[in-house]
């Protein structure tokens, strides 16, 4: 076998002769030097690969939203024209009705959108919230309904702009602001960053004002409404990724964490829900987080993922379960 | 079915067309070292290399709803990587002549085992058995055969004598050899001579 140098069979791109060379070096010896493969496969490194290719898609996804941005003012330029062609059809019959049109936008659970409505003011929506508005959006009011938690950035006009979430009404006047609205909580919260906006439920006809750092409750089961003014950011960091849990329970950790990352959680022992966690994690994928969470606090985690179920190929969800250390 | 950090390949799929972040990073993790040492192998520097591995990844996402299940993920990957890699050759307007010797010594060796480049058995065999290697010899053995350095070279730089480094390299290579054996007909050309 010949091992003299290594060198000299590496391949010189400009120089095809060695090609040759090459391919018909001791087969027996190729084979053997596959071991050497797993040291330069082990020296590549994946989590830099990984964070260019999310901020890539991160970069791309901007750009698809700008020609979503594009083709929603297109379809708004397009109705003044619609109308025009319908009101010559119609002239004789002097109807003149145009239907108004509703546009649904779903996040999905496990993930977080940003989305511009008509007038230019934008939503973030947070994972598992549904979004609904109404085509043409700027005409006596701007409505929108919604369920979930979303961040608004609302562009100033002097068109009233109302959030609608179950019988629970934000009334905004140019503002930015956060509303957590699940169907299935038990409370409203609405955090208010900057401006002004109004809170009303159905059965309570006076509004609320807040104002900015006002971080608003509604107990959706004795309509109680409750309002402090303290730091707000907590409420709204998961804006920019950031899951933070300040004195959270454990309780509630576990929902934003069934949230946050589409899966289910269980807590198995009680004792565990007096415990509060305080703590910031930014972009960090789940595996990670239980790695922290157990290193920092008396809990043991564990994940169990996706099944397949065989009799009815249903997938189930990811879970984690929480016990005692 | 290919089974990634303990979940199947199919369900990390499904996972990932509901657009699940997480679950598209355990499949990237998975496959981009392989894919990049994979990519190097065609002539192309370590930078490129990630460079096309990574937009790869970045058009899977962007398409991950038009995945196919049925197809074999890893051999469409370890594909689409080899038809890329050569792409990029073109580009750079290499000689035609050098491509198409390139293609045709890739396309007749069927057998290239991608096994060998992601988690495997076969990958997990050749460390245990790279790990049987002594540590002075498995050096000798590394400058040598990665660094490329001459074995007169190696015996000055560890100052010891010529002998000894050829002892230590065929000592490396008997051990991998013994310990591979049943493995040498799978691990059919992996022309890691090209660099």
């Amino acid at each position: 076998m010949n091992y003299k140098n290594a060198k000299s069979r590496k391949l010189n791109i400009q120089n095809e002769d060695k090609l040759h060379s090459m391919i018909i070096t001791d087969p027996e010896e190729q084979k053997l030097e596959a071991a050497l493969l797993i040291q330069k496969i082990d020296s590549v490194d994946s989590e830099k690969g990984f964070k260019n290719v999310s901020r890539r898609i991160q970069k791309k996804a901007r750009i698809i939203h700008r020609i979503n941005i594009i083709s929603r003012v297109a379809a708004i330029l397009l109705i003044p024209a619609l109308f025009l062609s319908v009101w010559y059809n119609v002239i004789n019959t002097q109807s003149t009705q145009i239907e108004t049109t509703y546009h649904t936008f779903n996040c999905p659970v496990g993930i977080k959108t940003q989305l511009s409505l008509p007038d230019g003011s934008l939503v973030w929506l947070n994972s598992g919230t549904t979004v609904k508005y109404q085509l043409p959006f700027t005409n006596k009011t701007r409505n929108i309904e919604m369920d979930g938690e979303a961040f608004f950035e609302i562009k100033k006009d002097r068109i009233p702009f109302i959030v609608t979430t179950g019988n629970a009404k934000v009334k905004v006047y140019g503002t930015e602001f956060n509303v957590k609205a699940f169907g299935r909580d038990n409370q409203i919260e609405v955090a208010l960053k900057e401006g002004s906006i109004g809170f009303s439920t159905g059965s309570d006809v006076t509004e609320k004002r807040l104002a900015p750092n006002d971080f608003l409750t509604f107990n959706k089961t004795n309509n109680v409404v409750e309002t402090i003014n303290q730091n707000i950011n907590k409420y709204i960091a998961w804006r920019n990724n950031q899951l933070v849990f300040d004195e959270t329970p454990l309780s509630e950790m576990a929902l934003m964490l069934e949230r946050w990352y589409g899966i289910q959680v269980e807590i198995k022992d009680n004792d565990l829900l007096r415990y509060k966690f305080t703590t910031t994690f930014e972009n960090e994928p789940l595996l990670q987080v239980i790695e922290l969470l157990e290193l920092s606090s008396p809990i043991k985690i564990k994940y169990i993922p996706t099944k397949m179920d065989d009799q009815s190929n249903v997938i189930s969800k990811a879970k984690i379960v929480i016990n005692k250390k | 079915m290919q089974v990634i950090g303990g979940i199947p390949e199919n369900v990390l799929i499904d996972r990932i067309k509901q657009g699940d972040q997480t679950a598209f990073e355990l499949l990237f993790k998975f496959y981009y070292p392989g894919l990049v040492v994979f990519a190097s192998h065609f002539g192309i520097d370590q930078a490129d290399s990630e460079e096309i591995v990574q937009d790869f990844f970045v058009r899977i996402w962007q398409h991950r709803h038009k995945i196919n299940q049925s197809d074999s993920l890893k051999a469409y990957f370890f594909t689409s990587i080899k038809n890329k890699s050569l792409n990029v050759l073109k580009q750079k307007k290499r000689n035609d002549n050098f491509i198409k010797k390139l293609i045709q010594v890739s396309e007749e060796s069927h057998s290239y085992n991608y096994d060998i480049f992601i988690e495997s058995d076969l990958q997990n065999k050749i460390r245990t058995s790279f790990n049987l290697i002594p540590p002075r010899s498995k050096e000798v053995f590394f400058l040598s055969r990665v660094t490329g350095i001459s074995n007169d070279e190696i015996a000055k730089r560890l100052d010891i004598s010529k002998r000894t480094v050829e002892t230590h390299i065929s000592n490396a290579l008997k051990i991998l050899k013994t310990e591979l054996k049943e493995f040498l007909t799978l691990l059919i050309l992996i022309d890691i001579l090209l660099k």
